[in-house]
């Protein structure tokens, strides 16, 4: 279940240098993506809001629309949210096994929790 | 005498909190606003073995940090008011976002029960959560329900009531703070415990602090000595990122709630949803399924809603004109002319509204309990972000083409107050069915065969000044700053009617007895103002009024009967018609000889430019002002839009006499 995997990565504050490193904006990723959260960036109300929703450093989140302009929907905590891009540009990735999903179903996205 | 207990219903949005109220309260509610803000307070009663429930539904909120007035509301009322229980609704298919909120009550003074709803939807997502387990866990009771299906809910009733009158323990196991952050926060408590104002508890308000809120700190700060508040201030300072790890807390919390309760598949289905979303949020699919959506609203106040209008006009109020003006007939004329033509045609304006808001109001209450109205937002958020609005403003603005007055009411599904002050700024500018008419009936007289031409133009002028002034607005007064785009894209369900109707029902009502106060009051005073002194309208106080105006009406080639006509058109803007055969003296029929005699093309068209941009209706800026709650703001948009049509029509006007253009 996913929550035993989220405490753990939970357990170490900020993620490891070398992931730090590979970590980049939501907003550049293509649909399909599945990644963790890696850190919040911009004012402390859209953190706020943010952090609120369940964007928390470690928690697995994965994009469903991202047309490179306009907003995107990502999914996470078992819900759909619309970012706008500017909003999405703030939360910085980390990709989980190398990003892309291995066994890319072709109708869409399914749910968390299966790996 | 029976005991009362009070109960504030909290929840994040899209959990079916508004279903468990209506539940719950029935036809016993009241719907008003909170005190001194725009945001819809709704409160109401039951009576349940000899106890009288009081329930205040708290506005949906994600968290209890003041990110928005919303949450404020939230937070204080269970802080102030002291609610005997607090019922967190929370949705069993987003359990664990959803207790995200319970996490934030769990530390306020006031016993949480939590109804767990839409077990039927989760269910069908696979997720099973064993509600007895949850109780166990967090240490409060917790009560499975399907409020569309009414179950659940005595249960609810019930828990409350053992928890109020003390028959049953409470006992929560409150998250806590994570270790790295405890000391600075014990020690940021002791820094301010003496300085916390009541009845605010001083842990809560530390925590706070450490979050960031800014509301709580400006309290805070205002109440500390200068020496203290430095060494809070130094403490938030090197502890800025505290948020994020306060949220991770409350999360790690959850995981270990749900760990035994809550089993979910592996490899979920295909939902419905996905399915859906594929369609409605597609760039162009998704356009599509909106202009269905909007094409069927219009079909149906077409269809239904004109030729009710009509035929209550026709057969209720017409006919009850005539018979009272039988009834006043030995009577002083003035009685008869108040009666009749003041308020009865006030009232009959107001109950023409009746078809065309049950319409509306159904239609958005449909979208938005089906779950739609975010994909619709979503969709059209890019080209609504550049005039400052929000995705969910078009959906009303939309609505404006049909009557300015359900579009003004319908931005109450934008969350955001500034987008929707804007939104209800800009709602008069786009051409309503009746402008339309008179455009339709006027162009054709003035212009013949360019007649088409000339209303298209119309119609677009309104639209380009809409855009330029959400541009000017959104960069002026509002320096530009965006509003952040966040939003929830809830799982599309079946409707619920009761729901739906309710909100219908309470929506209408609320208009008749605001709106329609003023727009009697409104009805009466132009009456009395074109009726006295003497025995003509030319005669009277408003014409003038009119005649006083002339210089400005001057300017856009306008004498004082078109500026009259111009004016009448606050109460109706069709009474534009009936005004202007009464003061160029024709019947309707051979008002158009009437009028392109008196009246040049060039003057028409700055005439109809005017009229297109003028002030809104009573009955809109009655709206106006129940919404916004604000005398300042409902005279800033009258005076704006005053100030733009008589700019625009003089422009017109003068640009057509420097080009010798129909003069």
């Amino acid at each position: 279940m996913e929550n035993n995997r989220q405490d753990e990565n939970l357990g170490s504050q900020v993620p490891p240098q070398d992931k730090a490193d590979q970590s980049v904006p939501l907003s550049t990723l293509p649909p399909h993506w599945l990644g963790t959260v890696h850190s919040l960036m911009g004012g402390r109300e859209l953190v706020s809001r943010l952090a609120a929703l369940g964007f928390i450093p470690g928690c697995p989140i994965e994009v469903i629309q991202n047309y490179g302009v306009g907003p995107l929907i990502v999914a996470i905590r078992d819900t759909r949210i619309a970012l706008g891009r500017q909003e999405a540009e703030k939360v910085q990735v980390c990709p989980l096994n190398g990003g892309e999903r291995p066994h890319h179903r072709r109708h869409g996205p399914h749910r968390w929790g299966h790996r | 005498m029976d005991k009362e207990i009070l109960v504030a219903l909290a929840g994040q949005p899209n959990v079916g909190k508004t279903t468990v109220f209506n539940l719950l309260t029935g036809l016993n509610q009241h719907v008003g606003n909170w005190p001194g803000k725009t945001i819809e307070k709704k409160a109401g009663t039951l009576r349940h073995n000899g106890t009288v429930y009081r329930i205040v539904d708290l506005p949906g909120t994600y968290s209890l940090t003041a990110n928005s007035p919303e949450e404020i509301i939230a937070r204080d009322f269970i802080i102030k008011e002291r609610p005997d229980v607090v019922v967190a609704i929370i949705g069993a298919a987003t359990l664990e976002r959803n207790l995200y909120l319970v996490a934030e009550l769990l530390p306020l003074p006031a016993p949480v029960v939590i109804g767990v709803n839409m077990i039927d939807v989760a269910k069908r997502e696979q997720i099973h959560i064993e509600t007895d387990v949850l109780e166990a866990a967090i240490g409060v009771p917790v009560v499975p329900m399907v409020a569309t299906k009414n179950q659940g809910v005595r249960e609810l009733v019930e828990a409350v009531d053992a928890l109020a009158t003390g028959r049953r323990d409470y006992a929560p196991r409150i998250p806590q703070i994570r270790e790295d952050h405890r000391d600075v926060l014990e020690a940021l408590e002791a820094l301010i415990r003496e300085s916390v104002p009541e009845p605010y508890p001083s842990h809560w308000t530390a925590l706070k602090l450490l979050e960031g809120d800014r509301e709580m700190t400006a309290l805070v700060r205002g109440r500390l000595p200068d020496d203290a508040w430095e060494q809070v201030h130094e403490l938030l300072k090197a502890h800025e990122d505290a948020i994020i790890d306060i949220a991770g807390g409350r999360y790690e919390w959850i995981g270990r709630m749900t760990r035994a309760a809550l089993a979910r598949p592996h490899t979920g289905p295909v939902t419905l949803t996905e399915r859906l979303d594929r369609v409605a949020t597609h760039p162009l699919w998704g356009l599509g399924v909106l202009a269905l959506a909007l094409l069927l609203i219009f079909w149906l106040t077409y269809t239904i809603g004109t030729p009710l209008q009509d035929a209550i006009e026709e057969h209720l109020v017409a006919p009850l004109g005539d018979r009272l003006a039988e009834l006043l007939a030995g009577q002083p004329p003035w009685l008869s002319g108040l009666v009749v033509d003041g308020i009865l045609t006030g009232a009959g304006t107001v109950l023409t509204f009746f078809p065309i808001l049950v319409i509306f109001f159904a239609s958005m209450g449909l979208l938005e309990d089906l779950g739609y109205m975010s994909r619709a937002a979503y969709v059209m958020d890019r080209f609504m972000h550049a005039m400052g609005l929000h995705g969910r403003s078009f959906l009303p603005l939309f609505l404006g083409f049909g009557c300015n007055v359900p579009a003004v009411i319908g931005t109450r599904i934008i969350d955001s107050r500034r987008p929707r002050l804007l939104t209800i700024l800009l709602a008069p500018l786009i051409p309503c069915t009746a402008r339309l008419v008179v455009i339709a009936f006027l162009a054709p007289i003035f212009f013949g065969d360019r007649a088409t031409l000339v209303a298209g133009g119309l119609v677009l002028l309104n639209l380009v000044v809409f855009a330029a002034l959400g541009v000017a607005v959104n960069h002026l007064v509002f320096r530009g700053e965006s509003v952040a785009f966040i939003m929830e894209l809830p799982l599309y369900h079946v409707p619920n009617v009761r729901t739906i109707a309710l909100g219908v029902w309470q929506r209408t009502a609320e208009f008749f007895r605001k709106a329609g106060t003023i727009i009697l009051i409104v009805s009466v005073v132009l009456w009395a103002l074109s009726s006295f002194p003497g025995e003509t309208v030319e005669e009277s106080v408003l014409a003038q009024f009119g005649r006083w105006l002339d210089p400005v009406g001057q300017l856009m080639g306008l004498g004082w009967r078109a500026v009259l006509a111009m004016l009448t058109s606050f109460l109706a803007k069709e009474n534009t018609i009936a005004s202007l055969a009464v003061l160029y003296g024709a019947g309707q029929s051979d008002l158009a000889g009437a009028l392109s005699a008196a009246i040049t093309p060039a003057a028409a068209l700055s005439f109809l430019v005017a009229q297109m941009l003028f002030v809104p209706c009573a009955a809109t800026v009655a709206v106006i002002w129940q919404e916004t709650r604000s005398w300042s703001w409902t005279g800033f948009s009258v005076g704006l839009l005053l100030v733009i049509s008589i700019s625009a029509g003089t422009l017109v006007y003068q640009t057509a006499r420097l080009i010798g253009w129909g003069v």
